[in-house]
């Protein structure tokens, strides 16, 4: 109790200098904090995105698909084996299908690629992120139904109500259906709203002349957290079937790609200012250390042990750490909070919303708090500040009462 | 004109609770060519005198003046300047600069007035050769003795010709050999060159070498006589 | 002689100045690193985004924009082009002209638009023809021959020397198509070719769509090659053609893009901020310090009759000194990292990473620039002196007496 007291005068003494050493490290220490929250933020909102609009926690699809892309292949029989997966996973969610088609879509005034999704409408109304975008007009109820992306609408020069015509390759043939534009859709990306458009799972397998065909066949858990277990059991359950059952991650590779960049990136970053700021302690720590050399000397040749007044000082790391870490990660979280409940704003520069890694990311950013990652950051400034009196300290614990003394 | 002249000088120290009454009110007046000590014990007031009279500190009240300039109510530069050009300090810790060699610290003030580097360097060596020191130019300080530093000091003193040479205990860390020499060094300069001397100091020998002593106690001067 | 006496100070406390200069090298090292990584990307963003896409200035039916109807276009095509050339203040001229339509090989389908080109201009434009990843580019001449995308080729099942179907809704409103060979693959980086779309001849588009001596758009350079000049060249060719064509710069059409692009300078300028400032703030300590171990000396100076100003330029150059050896350490580390970068480059992934409509390569390379590197250094310097201020000014006000009673 007593070292603790005479650690934390110590450091009081040049209080300066201790101010300013502390004033760096919670600056840090803030701002990794901020962007660790930040970064969930977004990221989360991402992948809820993703797994709204093209994938699940558990994915099924046609073997080779997420490698090629190729609209062709698919998973047969997809009402038999989305009943096999549900029943596979005993855990609670949803379990629906989707199909990705390309093709084109012509109106009395234009044409244009599009990119299809087809949707399952009430069980993707839930849980799927189209819903979402719709700006206009209603929902998807028939086979007849489609919701154009809001640029798609107007190359194609249309309105709710008028007819559309899209036309893709089935195997050998052309296949053609007719469409009535039911809404209008809008993600705020303009390169997603020009080529987007939504039409029912039952359109589809029409297109498809009536095979039960989908995409995919996906499952959107309520407890996120519990995916690996849902995974491994939907791998079981359809072992015996020609599909591949991904987890969220294998199906969204470039979006995981993108998330893993930005974050070392940003992270990373952070890291060497840490390391930078660490040398300035170390530095400090040392100037202390030398200043007291004859107090030391005094102390030893009154009977103190070296170990004893090196761990005076390892003490005295202990506590800049403890109390600048404590403050920084205090003044980290409350920065976070007006930006989890208002959000961060990037319009201006970066537009309404952007494709990153396949996946659209808004320019509106929410934090979120990320405690475990916060706390693991925490932990490594505290164990840096923490090091950079481990030297000091050491070259204390060697020296000797007469040198000590003698020393200017 | 005298080089020096204070009048009715006070300087009042607060020290926690009370005030510490270095001078009680001081009149002197120092003329040119002079070779004056200042003597008393400890907390005399000697060491204060001599700092406001070299500008370092300032009064709080009375007036002091530098061959008629009042160093009172002018601009820290001024007063930078006025030390520059015609004061020169002689210290009882010596205080070279460190990392300066022995004709770098002695060409400093010179450096400081613009002085071109040949010129500088030139009158600097001849400062050395002055005190004895030919040959330990280039040595720094920690390569020199006590003696060997503080007659660097004098050099670095002397060698922008100034007015007034202001020495406060310039023996005390010296032993007695080194200190008579640098005693007789000092008088050779006053005598020769005609530099005024005044020193703080309560070391005997240099009383005897001062043609005129000031005796100081709590503040104020107790005697004055010249011999 | 005050650089001697600041760089002799500086080495009083050896280890001491060492860490601090090893804090600062390593910013600087990490800087450069970085920002040559940032520069990279963004001169993919550039290349695709700008140069290929937009170029500095573009012309269009007026009601093109937006609806992008294939009915708006630029009649008397070969004219126009031509006048353009001969235009001294025009530097490079391509015209395109989109069709949007369904792209298959034997078996697969997928929508996707074709470009319409003349295969000389818009190579010498974009470099075109260097893209070619498989096979070779368009012949100059018309001979139904079609480019792909290389992602779009592999969706689409289809290797060089296949025919390619394309159906498109003609101008006139029919549905037409026609076989073409497909003669070579590209990858331009530029996501809505590489995967869903391709290039031919103009005049097959031409005939395909039913749109004679047509194009949708015509995209130009400044004769200088300067960006900047756009607005000038746009101004130009307005005065010329009237009404009916739209004459833009490419910020006026993206203004988006030309946002993206200030967020390099701005990333560059946060990294230097942050890194570098981490790094002041050591300088800062070690100068409080320095400044209070030589207190006394620095009475002794002034006893001497140094100025205070002075006081503050010794306390600076010693600062300033530091940042140069700094600097030249970090300069050393960060340019290996830099030509690290640029010649291997990193792998950030396996395959590409799509980001705003770009390609970026899974490999991506750092790029340098002179003015990179002067920023770089000047930040240095910059922060070093701004983290020193304080320290000289509080050196600066000490007084002589006080300093030279401090032990």
């Amino acid at each position: 109790m007593l070292l603790i007291k005479l650690a934390f005068r110590n450091l009081m003494r040049n209080r300066r200098r201790t101010l300013i050493t502390s004033a760096a490290i919670v600056f840090g220490m803030a701002l990794m904090h901020f962007t660790i929250c930040m970064q969930h933020g977004a990221y989360s909102a991402m992948i809820k995105t993703g797994i709204g609009s093209m994938a699940g926690h558990v994915v099924v699809q046609g073997d080779g698909y997420e490698a090629s892309g190729d609209t062709s292949i698919v998973v047969e029989n997809a009402g038999r084996v989305a009943a096999k997966l549900e029943e596979a996973v005993s855990y609670k969610g949803i379990v629906l299908q989707r199909s990705f088609l390309g093709g084109l879509l012509t109106s009395a005034d234009g044409s244009s690629a599009a990119m299809v999704s087809a949707v399952e409408p009430e069980k993707d109304r839930e849980v799927g992120k189209f819903h979402d975008y719709l700006h206009e007009g209603e929902w998807l109820e028939g086979s007849k139904d489609i919701l154009l992306g809001v640029g798609l609408a107007e190359t194609l020069d249309v309105e709710l109500g008028d007819k559309l015509v899209y036309m893709m390759q089935v195997d050998d043939e052309m296949a053609s259906k007719l469409f009535r534009v039911k809404g209008l859709l809008r993600t705020g990306a303009a390169d997603q709203d020009g080529v987007m458009a939504a039409i029912s799972v039952e359109a589809a397998k029409e297109l498809r002349g009536g095979a039960d065909h989908s995409t995919q066949v996906a499952m959107i858990l309520e407890d996120f957290t519990q995916w690996p277990e849902a995974l491994a059991q939907g791998r079981d359950g359809l072992a015996d079937e020609n599909v591949e059952v991904l987890s969220w991650k294998e199906a969204l590779p470039d979006m995981d790609a993108f998330i893993k960049l930005d974050r070392n990136a940003g992270q990373g970053m952070l890291s060497i200012m840490g390391i930078i700021v660490a040398m300035g302690v170390f530095n400090t720590f040392l100037m202390s250390v030398m200043e007291r050399t004859r107090e030391f000397g005094v102390l030893l040749s009154i009977g103190a042990k070296p170990s004893q007044i090196a761990r005076l000082v390892l003490l005295e790391g202990v506590i800049l750490g403890v109390l600048a870490i404590g403050l920084g990660t205090v003044v980290g979280s409350l920065l976070v909070w007006p930006a989890a409940v208002y959000g961060l704003d990037f319009t201006r520069w970066m537009g309404e919303a952007m494709t990153n890694g396949g996946v659209v990311m808004s320019a509106k950013m929410y934090c979120v708090y990320n405690w475990p990652r916060m706390l693991a950051f925490a932990m490594g400034g505290f164990m840096l500040t923490v090091l950079a009196s481990v030297w000091p300290a050491w070259k204390v614990s060697k020296l000797t009462p007469v040198e000590a003394m003698r020393h200017q | 004109m005298s080089i020096v002249s204070v009048e009715g000088l006070k300087r009042d120290y607060p020290q926690g609770e009370h005030t510490v009454h270095a001078l009680r009110g001081v009149d002197l007046s120092v003329e040119s060519g002079e070779f004056l000590a200042l003597m008393g014990a400890s907390g005399s007031g000697k060491t204060t005198l001599l700092n406001l009279i070299g500008g370092l500190d300032e009064p709080t009240a009375g007036e002091v003046h530098i061959e008629g300039q009042p160093l009172s109510g002018i601009k820290a530069a001024v007063r930078s300047d006025l030390r520059r050009d015609r004061i020169g300090f002689v210290f009882q810790a010596y205080n070279l600069v460190p990392v300066l060699t022995a004709v770098e610290n002695t060409e400093m003030v010179l450096l400081l007035r613009g002085v071109s580097p040949a010129e500088r360097r030139d009158r600097a060596m001849k400062m050395l050769a002055a005190v004895g020191l030919e040959g330990m130019e280039h040595r720094l300080p920690s390569e020199l003795s006590g003696g060997q530093q503080q007659r660097v000091a004098v050099a670095r003193a002397i060698a922008g010709e100034p007015a007034l040479v202001l020495a406060d205990e310039p023996t005390a860390n010296l032993d007695s050999t080194t200190s008579n020499e640098l005693i007789d060094l000092m008088s050779r300069l006053n005598r020769e060159q005609g530099i005024t001397f005044v020193f703080a100091t309560h070391d005997p020998k240099v009383m005897a070498a001062a043609r005129r002593v000031v005796m100081m106690e709590d503040g104020l001067i107790k005697e004055d006589q010249t011999k | 002689m005050l650089f001697t006496i600041a760089w002799r100070n500086l080495w009083r406390q050896k280890r001491r100045s060492l860490v601090t200069s090893m804090a600062l090298a390593l910013g600087v090292a990490f800087s450069m690193a970085v920002i040559c990584f940032n520069d990279g990307f963004y001169s993919v963003m550039n290349r695709v985004m700008i140069e290929q896409r937009l170029g500095h200035v573009q012309m269009h039916h007026a009601d093109y924009p937006g609806r992008r109807s294939m009915h708006d276009t630029l009649g008397d095509a070969a004219a126009r082009i031509e006048a353009l050339q001969s235009n001294e203040s025009v530097g490079q001229v391509t015209g395109r002209l989109r069709g949007q339509g369904l792209i298959g090989g034997d078996t697969k389908a997928e929508g996707g638009e074709v470009i319409g080109i003349v295969p000389e201009l818009e190579n010498a434009f974009t470099g075109l023809s260097q893209m070619v990843v498989e096979g070779r580019f368009l012949g100059a001449d018309s001979a139904q021959e079609i480019l792909l995308g290389k992602i779009l080729a592999a969706t689409i099942d289809v290797e060089v020397g296949d025919s390619i179907v394309v159906l498109t809704q003609s101008s006139d409103g029919s549905m037409g198509n026609n076989l073409y060979t497909l003669v070579g693959l590209v990858s331009t980086g530029n996501l809505s070719v590489d995967r869903y779309g391709g290039y031919m001849h103009l005049a097959d588009l031409q005939d395909l769509l039913v749109l004679e001596d047509s194009l949708h758009e015509i995209t130009l350079t400044a004769a200088s090659g300067q960006k900047d000049e756009a607005g000038e060249l746009a101004a130009g060719l307005k005065a010329e053609d009237g009404d009916d064509v739209l004459v833009r710069t490419w910020e006026e059409i993206d203004p988006q893009v030309a946002e993206m692009m200030k967020m390099q300078a701005f990333a560059a300028g946060m990294i230097l901020f942050f890194v570098l400032g981490a790094a002041g703030f050591v300088v800062l300590n070690t100068m409080l310090m320095a400044v209070y171990e030589r207190t006394r000396e620095i009475g002794v100076l002034m006893s001497l009759g140094m100025r205070p100003n002075k006081v503050v330029q010794l306390v600076l150059t010693e600062a300033f000194c530091l940042s140069i050896f700094s600097l030249v350490i970090g300069m050393s580390i960060g340019g290996l990292m830099d030509w690290y970068l640029v010649t291997q480059g990193i792998q950030l992934m396996e395959g590409n990473l799509e980001f705003m409509g770009v390609v970026m390569p899974g490999r991506l390379y750092g790029a340098v620039s002179k003015s990179a590197i002067v920023q770089t250094v000047v930040a240095g310097i910059l922060f070093s002196l701004i983290a020193a201020a304080w320290p000289s000014w509080r050196a600066s006000r000490l007084r002589p007496v006080e300093a030279m009673r401090q032990d």
